[in-house]
């Protein structure tokens, strides 16, 4: 069995997308590479998206857009009616009174024109996937009736696709959010796009979602916002030169996309440059557009039309019986929700912040693929593939949480690293398992800890341990240690580890987030006492080792220098700075140690041992890895 | 975690499923870091065009030879990053794939190319970056 993908077929715009892998991808158009295709088509020269855009004003009566308007409804329908006088294309009365267009003689139903935008999208996810796409799930309005949706199934089978299901466009952005897997409760979705404004408001029981009431304007949308901008940047530029640029075609067509850019710019900025130079020319001169607009003198502009879309939020909430208070989750959809104000003005009036981070044009067309994958079986089972919400770590000298499992791994997953003892003669090291975001395992949970003993006595550094962490796709953590040379195993399974609740999550983020600064100021502390007393265990090698070819004032040198370290690392306060202001006087007098063994022969040989070292990477790197995770306590 | 409940109990359907996912993905991030290779400058570029739309306008007025030197400098780049200009010019026929459309005007040859406003420009490969923006003879239906 093939895929199932998930289309948007909207008004203005339409998007297709599917489960891949148990993730919804936005599938982009094969001749443009964009993720949305424009629900336009020329159906004699069988043109359409962007291709029968570019055409569309050389060929009004043959280019047909915002076709959706029209679909299963009746020629005399007052919507139908109104479409009749907004577009350039005719619109007649077909079998049975409902509306149809007529393009050269010929008559097409809107269902009809639609097939042709869902052939493209069919034919896009095929070049796209490498297989033959022939279902789908196709999204329409939450106010679409029955003769509307069935017009919708039509246009789908038309194009080859079996629609497996109609699903209502704010239930596939509900999808879309996960949020069919809370609990019951009350949502509201703010559906503002390119030409129209929906408001939904569903209830989720048991897994289904009810639509309990709909409202909105079938013709307030992102385009009006434009015009806005557009009717502005004209004014303020007729002020200043005197020519009205509404009535130069191509200086026209500037000014549109350069107030949409505006528009699209002062979502993430304050203020914008809008600059056009040779927009025009007026008496043989050339003339150029350059005019500054603020976010705030954006809202000014636009502020009317936010303001019609809070008219039929207040009427959908008073048809469903409920108040702004009752809503539980707020989503956004459509490209306008983009910006700030929208946004803020949805958040005043439920007193809520909406949920975000779906891109809003795509998120109906992946909320379609995802109910896709649930009839196609794909997802309820792939979806089980899950992450770390926290990292996993083992604690190591100094009390240092090293990560083994980093956080938003996928499971099942498995890690293993070597690890050494920290002190002579260690017999046995503990394993002590935590998980959390900060950097010290005492702040961290921990999960638990077990003890590998009977490691044969040896200098420190020199036992191998090697640790495994295996996180199941239970969510089961089996850690295991292992001593290389004995081929002793001991190991423990931890199972209540990683049932967290998102809040246990959040919090543990958000502390590691607040103790970011401390946590790292302990760290290095604790990072340049290992090291301070790495280079005590080594000076004390190194006297040892050189034993009678150190002239007795250098080791009375040293011995001075390896004191102090060592007192310093007894005070428990002592300041990264302090130990490493003793550690660098150590790691000087340590050198005279070599200068003295070797006489004034020394560059060759230290030359001779850097070449070895530089052809041994591997092992020199497994060894700095032993040395830094040494396992303590 | 937590939701994983039973996934030991293997589906293999799903697993075969999976696993095609899998290939198909490897395949296509093989296929998709080629394409982003070669068009890692597309968002960068697409920002250009417009400043070299409005040197090449201010060139229809100055007419100076050494805008024209920096112009052609400009297109040498363009080129070495695998990036062409649509050739398109006064007389031509319209073609949807390739130019968009600003006017209709009457007067000439319908359906041929009136005036070029804006070039284009494609990919080496034929994909089309940016159409060209044309103003189209057209008697019939101009508005």
């Amino acid at each position: 069995m093939g895929k199932i993908i998930g289309i948007d077929l909207g008004t203005t715009n339409s998007v297709v997308a599917v489960m891949e892998g148990g993730t919804p991808k936005v599938i982009p158009a094969s001749d443009t590479g964009r993720n949305i295709t424009p629900s336009v088509v020329e159906p004699v020269k069988n043109l359409v998206g962007d291709v029968a855009k570019r055409q569309m004003i050389l060929n009004p009566k043959n280019t047909i857009s915002s076709v959706k308007r029209l679909m299963g409804r009746r020629y005399d329908d007052p919507e139908a009616k109104k479409t009749h006088d907004m577009v350039s294309y005719e619109v007649k009365n077909g079998k049975n009174g409902m509306a149809v267009v007529k393009v050269e003689e010929k008559e097409y139903t809107p269902q009809e024109i639609s097939s042709f935008v869902l052939r493209k999208l069919k034919k896009d996810a095929e070049d796209y996937l490498g297989e033959k796409v022939t279902q789908a799930v196709i999204t329409v309005p939450a106010y679409f009736d029955d003769n509307q949706r069935q017009s919708t199934i039509q246009a789908g089978e038309i194009a080859g696709l079996k629609v497996e299901r109609i699903i209502n466009e704010p239930t596939a952005a509900a999808l879309a959010y996960g949020l069919d897997k809370k609990n019951a409760h009350t949502i509201a979705v703010y559906d503002l796009g390119g030409g129209t404004f929906d408001i939904s408001i569903l209830e989720l029981g048991e897994g289904v979602f009810e639509v309990k009431a709909t409202n909105g304007d079938t013709h307030l949308g992102g385009d009006d916002f434009d015009q806005k901008v557009v009717d502005w940047i004209a004014e303020e530029f007729k002020k200043e030169h005197s020519v009205d640029l509404k009535n130069d075609k191509q200086a026209l067509q500037r000014l549109r996309d350069a107030a949409e850019k505006a528009k699209i710019d002062l979502s993430s900025a304050t203020e914008t440059e809008i600059n056009q130079p040779y927009i025009t020319q007026h008496n043989g001169q050339p003339l150029h557009l350059s005019l500054k607009l603020s976010r705030a003198k954006l809202e000014a502009l636009v502020e009317s039309l936010i303001r019609g879309t809070i008219k039929p939020l207040e009427a959908a909430l008073k048809d469903a019986g409920l108040s702004p208070k009752d809503i539980d989750e707020v989503i956004l959809v459509g490209g306008m929700t983009r910006m700030p104000k929208v946004q803020e003005e949805v958040k005043n009036y439920f007193g809520k912040d909406a949920h975000r981070g779906v891109n809003p044009d795509e998120v109906v067309a992946i909320g379609a693929a995802i109910q896709g994958g649930v009839l196609g079986g794909e997802v309820k089972d792939v979806l089980l593939l899950d992450v770390t919400p926290l990292t996993l770590s083992i604690e190591t000298l100094g009390g240092v949480a090293t990560g083994m499992i980093e956080r938003n791994t996928t499971v099942p997953a498995s890690k293993s690293q070597t690890f050494s003892t920290a002190s002579d003669n260690q017999t046995q090291v503990e394993i002590h398992v935590s998980q959390g975001e900060r950097p010290l395992a005492k702040d961290n949970k921990s999960l638990g800890s077990f003890v590998l003993d009977g490691i044969a006595p040896s200098p420190r550094g020199v036992p191998q341990i090697e640790v495994t962490f295996d996180l199941d796709a239970n969510g089961i953590l089996t850690v295991s240690a292992k001593d290389t040379k004995t081929g002793k195993v001991q190991s423990i399974k931890i199972t209540g580890a990683v049932g967290l609740s998102e809040e246990e999550v959040k919090k543990a983020q958000a502390e590691a987030e607040t103790h970011a600064a401390e946590d790292q100021a302990k760290k290095e502390s604790i990072e340049a006492r290992n090291q301070a007393d790495a280079l005590v265990f080594t000076a004390e090698k190194a006297l040892k080792d050189a034993g009678d070819k150190v002239p007795g004032d250098v080791k009375e040198k040293v011995e001075v220098e390896v004191k102090n370290v060592k007192e310093v690392l007894t005070k428990e306060d002592a300041t990264k700075e302090q130990v490493e202001e003793v550690s660098n006087k150590l790691s000087e007098v340590l050198q005279t140690i070599g200068q003295s063994v070797y006489g004034d022969k020394p560059p060759a040989e230290e030359s001779k041992e850097d070449k070895e070292g530089g052809d041994k990477k591997e092992g020199e790197s497994d060894k700095k890895a032993a040395e830094e995770g040494e396992v303590v306590k | 975690m937590g939701k994983g409940k039973n996934i030991t109990k293997k589906d293999d359907q799903a697993l075969v499923r999976a696993l095609a996912d899998y290939q198909n993905l490897v395949k296509r991030v093989e296929r998709e870091r080629c394409e982003v290779l070669a068009r890692s400058n597309k968002s960068l570029v697409e920002k250009l065009l417009p400043i070299l739309d409005n040197f090449q306008k201010a060139q229809g007025y100055l007419k100076d030879p050494g805008i024209e030197m920096a112009l052609d400098e400009f297109y040498k780049v363009l080129e070495s990053a695998g990036i062409e200009k649509i050739q398109t010019q006064k007389g031509d026929t319209f073609d949807a794939a390739t130019h968009e459309a600003i006017e209709g005007v009457v007067g000439g040859q319908e359906g041929s190319i009136a005036e070029v406003l804006t070039d284009g420009y494609k990919w080496k490969d034929g994909t089309i970056l940016r159409p060209a923006k044309v103003i189209v003879y057209n008697d019939r239906q101009s508005s």
